[in-house]
């Protein structure tokens, strides 16, 4: 379904990703853990066209997105969405104008038609309608991410990406979060890619988990293979030890 | 010996001056650069489906309309001290009959659209750089795009658009509002007869003077809506990001208003 190669980005003068490879499966909820600052939101943000990569390949379906025509690159676009870490929600717009927001404005549905498409998707992530007239600033953090994740699915995409979905919740808004992303990725058979450091979150949602250091992804496995690493770097990680090669070989 | 080393660190001081002007303009010529396709991005996209009406609405009000009270104010004001200075400086050679026909050049060729796009550069300008760089530090403007929205169409281009067309209505507006406060302050406290007062107002007022005023507003709400949008658009760093993305874009367009004031004045009136 997704497939890079060689992934090279830089910013500001500073190569942050050097020569990632990765594939997302249909379906597949992929996890990509790392310590902060090692291009996580980087490759998340390359990948949906928000930032340049210097070299490297991205294909979607088989369609290289460096070779694809304006239409076949909107289109692949349009297959894909993102939960951002903050919500990221319109804060001059309510609710349901924030969920129906793809559809007014991406696709072009009268707004009459897209409201009831709202408040249907509202309550898919456990929303009241009744909330629709609220703005965002007048939420919890918890539930901005249900808005932020009910404007996502909204417009039906095959490939989701979280960018740190339970950063900054409680355990029991986190268990709902992640709850509601496994619903989605696993119910509607749509491909994931979750950022996080939610050790948790991983273990509810994940079915691969890719580790990124320095610009590559030095280690991938299953769950189970999570679980009985040896690999120092993810022991050091996992076991949360302020020693080890992860602060030794950082830049 | 330590004469010469001591001429050797002058000279490196100067070059080193040197060097940190020139980075400074070349970085000044390249923020141009970026600027000038930053708005050639936005007009392209703005003029291509689909149309976001309700933006573009949304803006003119906020944009035009409500800039009205605190332009208005300035104006009558200008208008008011511009008559007082004049007649003072008129009747130390008993030309006081000359100051109608001075406020009114004065207001509709410079004072008015000048002070209405400082004006409108303070708080337009930061206006829109504020809301642009919070969204941009807050991720909403990435949001836009994985939305299938065009960031240009739907933010940048109603904002730009709506400086294009309020100011020069807002510097109509000013400019008789500007005539007005000179118009009371002769006739109400300099002695000045009401009907000759506005006899001479327009007597010398030409077409040209009025229309080119208003053609130099256009350039001035275009550049202040596209310093608003650039600034925010290049944001950074969070909360002193949004802060340093104002700063800028109210410094930047108010030395933008004054350049483009002598060029288009040179251009425009000394034909």
């Amino acid at each position: 379904m997704l497939k890079i190669r060689d992934l090279h980005v830089t910013l500001n003068e500073k190569r942050v990703l050097s020569g990632v490879d990765l594939d997302l499966q249909e379906g597949e909820s992929l996890i990509i853990l790392g310590c902060s600052g090692t291009g996580k939101s980087v490759l998340l943000k390359t990948i949906l066209g928000l930032l340049p990569k210097d070299s490297g390949t991205i294909s979607v379906d088989g369609v290289d997105l460096d070779k694809a025509t304006p239409e076949e690159e909107t289109k692949v676009r349009h297959r894909m969405g993102m939960l951002f870490q903050g919500s990221a929600l319109f804060d001059s717009l309510t609710l349901w104008e924030n969920v129906a927001f793809g559809l007014i404005y991406g696709r072009k549905m009268p707004p009459e038609e897209a409201k009831p498409l709202a408040l249907a998707a509202m309550e898919k992530v456990e929303l009241d309608r009744k909330m629709a007239s609220l703005m965002p600033a007048s939420l919890s953090g918890g539930m901005q991410k249900r808005v932020g994740l009910a404007r996502t699915l909204i417009l039906e995409p095959r490939m989701i990406f979280f960018d740190e979905p339970t950063t900054g919740l409680d355990p029991i808004t986190s268990g709902i979060v992640n709850d509601l992303i496994v619903q989605a990725v696993k119910g509607l058979n749509i491909g994931s890619i979750t950022i996080t450091h939610d050790l948790n979150s991983v273990h509810k949602i994940a079915d691969r988990i890719c580790f990124l250091f320095e610009g590559k992804i030095i280690w991938t496995g299953s769950l189970k293979g999570l679980d009985t690493t040896e690999n120092p770097y993810m022991r050091q990680f996992l076991d949360a030890k302020p020693s080890g090669p992860l602060t030794e070989n950082r830049p | 010996m330590l004469h010469l080393k001591e001429k050797e660190k002058t000279k490196k001081a100067c070059v080193n001056f040197l060097a940190y002007i020139g980075r400074g303009f070349l970085s000044f010529l390249q923020s141009c650069g970026k600027s000038a396709l930053f708005l050639k991005k936005t007009v392209f996209c703005g003029l291509t489906r689909p149309y976001y009406g309700k933006q573009i609405r949304k803006q003119l009000m906020e944009i035009g309309f409500y800039s009205l009270p605190v332009i208005g104010l300035t104006s009558i004001f200008t208008g008011i001290v511009l008559a007082l200075q004049s007649y003072t400086g008129f009747s130390r050679f008993s030309a006081q009959g000359a100051l109608p026909t001075l406020v009114v050049l004065c207001v509709t060729r410079e004072l008015g659209p000048v002070i209405a796009a400082l004006m409108f550069s303070g708080r337009v300008g930061a206006t829109i750089a504020a809301e642009i760089a919070t969204m941009k530090v807050t991720e909403q403007i990435d949001a836009l795009s994985t939305l299938s929205t065009c960031v240009y169409r739907y933010l940048y281009w109603p904002r730009i658009l709506a400086g294009l067309l309020t100011l020069p209505l807002l510097v109509f507006i000013a400019d008789v509002l500007g005539v007005f406060g000179g118009f009371l302050i002769a006739v109400y406290q300099l002695g000045f007869n009401a009907e000759q007062y506005l006899k001479r107002t327009v007597e010398f007022l030409t077409f040209e003077d009025v229309s080119f005023g208003l053609i130099k507003a256009a350039f001035f709400g275009v550049t202040t809506a596209l310093m608003g949008c650039y600034q925010g658009a290049n944001a950074k760093d969070g909360a002193a990001g949004v802060g340093r993305a104002t700063m800028n874009a109210v410094v930047y367009s108010s030395i933008a208003v004054m350049f483009l004031d002598y060029l288009l004045t040179t251009i425009l009136f000394h034909k």
